[in-house]
């Protein structure tokens, strides 16, 4: 039977909490106190849209806990994965795919579906005259990357993929999925580098130079002599 | 509304005894800036502050995308309830929906002309002060009960209810822990109250007077429907109690009274037990001592700004104490409210009175003030009442009877099993 001291002892622990937030993390100076892009708002050297300072965060932070998240960001993990997108070679400029048509066949939810493209004499070429992907149905899971032979389709990391309109943008084609080999290697150096997909890169590269000379029948040099990616490999092709 | 009000008006109209053109210019005055200008922006960065607070006690930041520091939020909010659709149910009644709100509105601002905020400052002073004080702020029982019934809707009749009993049950500890007051200053006026402070030092340093004001705070705190005893609005049992029908600015109304009420009781607070404007005992009645005298508007000037920034800063003192317990409290239950009003508050309120009739006879009544002597005799009393109430509080507590079937069903099946 006390008299009060859970009473006290409550309002000393929300006390503080009160004062902790003035006095340790961020909450003790006004570095990061946040605003919006409203007209009146009188908070000057705003970084940029997509510069903005990233926030560690973790079970020790103590204090402001709050990430005011347009104008400041959560890390993301090299690993985090939300849509597919297709990669080409920065190099050459030639996309990857050959639509096989594996990844349509492994999605789960079917969302993946892609025309061939026809050469110059109305042949089939290995690469894709269109290639779209719902991005509504999509349900993030990666599976068409790992079935990928020619390692063209990576996951990637936007996930501010909202929009006014659902029925014409939400379809991604080919030139929403596009990207470089460069952009790819930026936003997952730890994979990029890795021994797996060294060796993985190097044997498609070749493949896809000799696939594309016998099917258009250009001259185009062999990839292995100026892809630095390649020289820099010790892995001789399996 | 009128029918409610018409007895007030005269009562203060009465005691003016004065009203040619001047005093009326003063009161067309203090009505336009002060009624409708100041009170209505303190309310709203009341509201402010009391989101940046509690955002702080529970780790955020609170507002800050409306202008630098949030601080444009509460023009933001205005203009949104403004502007929103006014709904009134198919089966209220109409013309009780739309009164209530501003009842409620005109109790909350009634309180406040006899609060004096400084030397000369309070806008009426009745020699009834805190009898029209206690009348006014009880009216808002009566908006509240109306709001509850005219919606047809039993979230807002519960709440209503509630409401009602709660309010009735506070009031009684709330005027009895205001009656030493009356007993030391020997007045019912507000300003002599104040007066008496300048002279004696706050009513608050005392045993009695701190019980006194321990009290008031609790019951003022369940008189403007706070946490822990915001049972009438419970948004987890009752959706939004008596204005759960209310939308766009007919519930900025309620919202308006509810936070000009916690505005108006920490002003009575601070009036009557922290000397109002001045400051604490070895600088007893201190900024009037000093600056006290003049008669020019310049005089009058320098001596009120300093007393009114102190006012003001006791005020906010005393609401983040209000703010500060409602970030810390959980809500009671019904028949722990009534009880703790009932067989805790009121007993308490009135052994208190008997204490500081003692400090009276010691203290105040004596030529020769006897501070050694009132504390001496008062403390050991205020301690044996705080623990004898208590204790009997508990044990009444204890001796209801509060078996639930199927608790001690499950009860015997553990021990069954065990």
């Amino acid at each position: 039977m006390g008299y009060g001291r859970g009473l006290i002892v409550g309002h000393w622990v929300t006390l503080r909490r009160f004062l902790r937030t003035f006095l340790v993390g961020h909450g003790r100076t006004m570095k990061r106190r946040g605003g919006g892009y409203q007209p009146l708002d009188f908070w000057f050297g705003k970084k940029v849209r997509g510069d903005e300072p990233t926030i560690q965060q973790d079970a020790t932070t103590e204090g402001l806990f709050t990430v005011e998240y347009p104008d400041e960001r959560l890390p993301v993990y090299e690993r985090f994965r939300v849509l597919p997108m297709l990669v080409y070679d920065d190099v050459d400029g030639n996309v990857r795919c050959t639509s096989c048509n594996i990844c349509a066949k492994v999605c789960p939810p079917q969302c993946i579906w892609m025309t061939h493209a026809q050469g110059p004499d109305g042949k089939p070429v290995p690469l894709p005259a269109d290639f779209y992907i719902d991005m509504d149905v999509c349900m993030n899971c990666g599976l068409c990357a790992e079935y990928c032979p020619f390692d063209a389709i990576k996951m990637d990391h936007n996930f501010e993929l909202s929009n006014y309109e659902r029925h014409q943008t939400h379809i991604f084609s080919l030139q929403d999925l596009l990207v470089s080999s460069e952009f790819y290697a930026k936003t997952h150096p730890d994979a990029y580098d890795s021994a797996d997909e060294v060796t993985e890169r190097n044997k498609v590269a070749k493949k896809k130079d000799q696939r594309l000379q016998k099917a258009l029948g250009l001259g185009a040099k062999p990839a292995s002599t100026v892809r630095p990616v390649a020289k820099v490999a010790a892995a001789p092709p399996a | 509304m009128n029918v409610a009000c018409d007895w007030a008006f005269p009562l203060v109209w009465a005691q003016q005894s004065e009203l040619d053109s001047i005093p009326w210019l003063k009161w067309i005055i203090v009505l336009a800036v002060v009624f409708f200008g100041i009170f209505p922006g303190i309310v709203a960065y009341t509201v402010w502050g009391e989101r940046k607070v509690a955002a702080r006690f529970q780790d955020r930041i609170g507002p800050n995308r409306v202008g630098p520091l949030g601080l444009l939020q509460p023009i933001a909010d205005a203009i949104k309830l403004i502007t929103k659709e006014d709904l009134v149910p198919r089966s209220a009644d109409r013309w009780v929906h739309l009164i209530a709100p501003v009842l409620i509105l005109v109790s909350a601002f009634l309180v406040l002309p006899v609060i004096p905020f400084g030397v000369g400052l309070a806008a009426v002073n009745p020699p009834s002060g805190l009898i029209y004080l206690i009348a006014v702020s009880s009216l808002s029982a009566l908006g509240i009960f109306l709001a509850g019934w005219s919606s047809r809707n039993k979230y807002s009749l519960l709440g209503a209810m509630r409401a009602v009993a709660q309010l009735v049950s506070y009031e009684v500890p709330q005027v009895l822990s205001i009656v030493p007051i009356i007993l030391w200053a020997g007045s019912l006026s507000m300003v002599t109250i104040f007066d008496k402070q300048v002279l004696y030092g706050w009513f608050l340093f005392s045993p009695p007077g701190m019980l006194a004001f321990v009290t008031l705070t609790i019951a003022n705190i369940a008189e403007v429907n706070r946490t822990p005893f915001d049972l009438p609005e419970a948004e987890s049992e009752i959706i939004a109690g008596y204005h759960t029908e209310y939308s766009g600015m007919r519930f900025g109304l309620f919202f308006l009274a509810e936070y000009l009420s916690v505005f108006a009781v920490s002003c009575l607070g601070t009036a009557i037990f922290l000397g109002g404007g001045t400051l604490p005992w070895p600088l007893t009645g201190e900024p009037v001592v000093t600056l006290g005298g003049g008669e020019t508007l310049f005089a009058m000037l320098l001596l009120n700004l300093p007393l009114i920034g102190i006012f003001m800063a006791k005020v906010s003192l005393y609401i983040f104490l209000m703010f500060w317990i409602r970030a810390t409290l959980p809500r009671l239950r019904v028949d722990q409210l009534m009880a703790f009003a009932w067989k805790f508050m009121v007993p308490l309120c009135i052994i208190n009175i008997f204490i500081s009739a003692v400090w009276y006879e010691c203290v105040i009544r004596p030529s020769k003030p006897n501070y050694l002597l009132g504390w001496g005799v008062t403390l050991p009393l205020v301690v044996v009442s705080i623990i004898g109430v208590l204790a009997l509080y508990r044990s009444s507590m204890k001796a209801e009877p509060v078996e639930l079937t199927t608790g001690s069903r499950r009860r015997s099946v553990v021990r069954s099993v065990s």
